[in-house]
């Protein structure tokens, strides 16, 4: 069989059951609960394995051999505990939110009912840039990897994804994610064990050692400067994701109140296991001096097509597709949850029936899927730049969102502030002393090297958000009466709303 | 100091004052908000009865 065919074949097979898995399980969406939130009664094993597929996402398996192979051992564990710390530290907010928020469908349900409209408006556009940007980056990562190693065409690849992960999450949404999600985080976790052994048992684990010792030492010790930097400072940029990105705050309001900070914990640290089994990929490459003409960035497939053989290019299409199946499957009914529910519903037509809501939500869906098909086919350079440059802003608002789950006398004017200029300063050290705005600069400074770069702008955009938000609250308190959220019922479900899940 | 030193003490601080600042609200809200929960819900209870 042609290697073309094949890829298109696998492609089919596992979309083809997956479209099956989300369609059987649609037909019990009723409301806009169902659609959003799973109906509020996920449990446990269907609860961690929706957190995990959600979380291995497409750069789970291509960038933690990038990390590998920049800052080494340093790297692969940064990437590994940082995005899994990250989601364990989510469980005890996740916990708080389910009580002060029962009826709680997204993050912008919070920010709206817990701060004022400019935080609200603020908020809700910085997370659409970052979820619509995720979901384009995962659509052109599966159009780049079946066009690299099976010769695909690369409009083909991406329509053919969007396609298939359209199908079933337009019409099931969070029910037919949850279906899919517990196949494919099965699926990712028997892979993920199999696929890094074969590449060692092809490239010897001994040889790879010596090469490693030989070629860049550095990439084994501890004490690397870069990599304890990496180290150190990733945990704080994947909390910014993880605390701000509505698809979590779905899955805290999805899940059981009995199980949800198990759920997160025991998500976060299966997920571990996951870059560190694919990031040690990079070590092959190290090991070997192998010649990457795409740069660090192109290190996994090169690994692949150098190493893996057919049988192991097949293992790692289908890791990698059921990674990024999963994670645009969550972002698709993600951002169609804001535009359903804090767009449609609380500004186009507030009077709008669950009904209603419930159909803008497949439409819009639908749009998604159109938008990101249509951004994608043009492959455009600055969406990786925008996910790092996003981290900055998810950065700033870590401490907003936890000060404004816990604490009843958070200043709302003196967040908003700190949050715009933590972003502003953070974007500054990115830039190097310039203010970075993607597309532009304003130079005002010049920085030193070791002073600009995503990490320290994460780090600065992180220190001025919470030194401002925590001052201008205990100097200026305005007092928040948590039972306001308590007792809020989204305005298409006045009449009926299950907001007692506890077991 | 290696300056990637500071930027890492940087970090961690950064993380353990998020840390803190989430066990410290689970410790203010513990008891706090059991005390708000029924008062909400006693007239809840009433009702369905």
């Amino acid at each position: 069989m042609n290697f073309q065919v094949l890829g298109i074949v696998i492609i089919v097979v596992l979309g083809a059951s997956w479209i099956y898995a989300g369609l059987k399980v649609s037909k019990r969406v009723s409301s806009t609960d169902d659609y959003l939130v799973g109906g509020r009664q996920v449990g446990l094993a269907l609860g961690s394995a929706t957190i995990l597929a959600t979380w291995v996402t497409g750069n789970t398996i291509l960038a933690s051999p990038e990390s590998g192979y920049t800052y080494g051992v340093l790297g692969v564990l940064g990437y590994a505990v940082g995005g899994g710390v990250a989601v364990m530290a989510f469980a005890p907010l996740a916990a708080r939110l389910k009580k002060i928020l029962p009826a709680g469908r997204t993050v912008g349900d919070f920010f709206r009912l817990r701060y004022d409209g400019k935080n609200y408006w603020l908020f809700l556009i910085a997370l659409l840039v970052w979820d619509l940007g995720w979901l384009l980056t995962q659509g052109m990562a599966a159009g780049i990897i079946l066009e690299t190693i099976f010769g695909i065409p690369f409009a083909v690849g991406v329509i053919l994804t969007v396609g298939i992960v359209l199908t079933y999450v337009s019409i099931g949404g969070m029910m037919s994610v949850l279906s899919t999600d517990f196949l494919q985080s099965m699926l990712i976790m028997v892979l993920v064990f199999i696929f890094p052994a074969l590449i060692y048992w092809q490239a010897n684990p001994r040889e790879v050692y010596d090469g490693m010792i030989a070629l860049a030492p550095e990439t084994l010790r501890l004490d690397n400067p870069a990599g304890l930097l990496f180290l150190c400072v990733i945990p704080l940029i994947y909390a910014g994701e993880v605390f701000m990105d509505n698809t979590f705050w779905q899955r805290a309001f999805a899940l059981r109140a009995n199980v949800l900070k198990k759920t997160f914990i025991f998500a976060g640290i299966g997920w571990i296991f996951v870059p560190i089994a694919t990031g040690t990929l990079a070590f092959v490459a190290v090991g070997s001096d192998m010649e990457l003409p795409g740069g660090p960035s192109s290190v996994a497939p090169e690994v692949v097509s150098n190493l893996a053989g057919s049988l192991g290019s097949v293992f790692f299409l289908a890791l990698l597709w059921a990674a990024l199946a999963s994670t645009m499957a969550a972002l698709m009914n993600g951002v169609a949850g804001i535009f359903m529910n804090d767009i449609y519903n609380n500004v186009i037509n507030r009077n709008a029936t669950d009904r209603q809501v419930l159909s803008a939500g497949r439409i819009g869906t639908v749009v998604i899927a159109l938008i990101t098909i249509a951004t994608a086919l043009q492959r455009p350079s600055t969406l990786l730049s925008l996910l790092i440059w996003l981290g900055i802003i998810n950065a700033a608002y870590l401490t907003p969102v936890v000060v404004g789950a816990f604490f009843k006398r958070v200043n709302p004017t003196g967040a908003f502030c700190s949050i715009i200029v933590a972003i502003a300063t953070g974007l500054v050290f990115y830039g190097g002393g310039s203010m970075d705005l993607l597309f532009f600069q304003i130079p005002m400074f010049t920085f030193p090297d070791w002073a600009s770069g995503d990490l320290q702008g994460a780090v600065v955009s992180f220190a001025i958000a919470t030194i401002g938000t925590l001052l201008t609250s205990w100097i200026w308190p305005k007092h928040f009466d948590f039972r306001t959220m308590r007792d809020w019922v989204p305005l298409s479900k006045s009449e009926h709303v299950s907001t007692s899940p506890e077991v | 100091m290696i300056p990637e030193y500071a930027w890492a003490l940087g970090g961690v601080l950064c993380l353990v004052t998020l840390f803190i600042m989430i066990a410290l609200g689970q410790a203010v809200t513990k008891n706090e908000w059991l005390d708000e929960v029924e008062a909400i819900e006693t007239p809840d209870e009433g009702r369905s009865e």
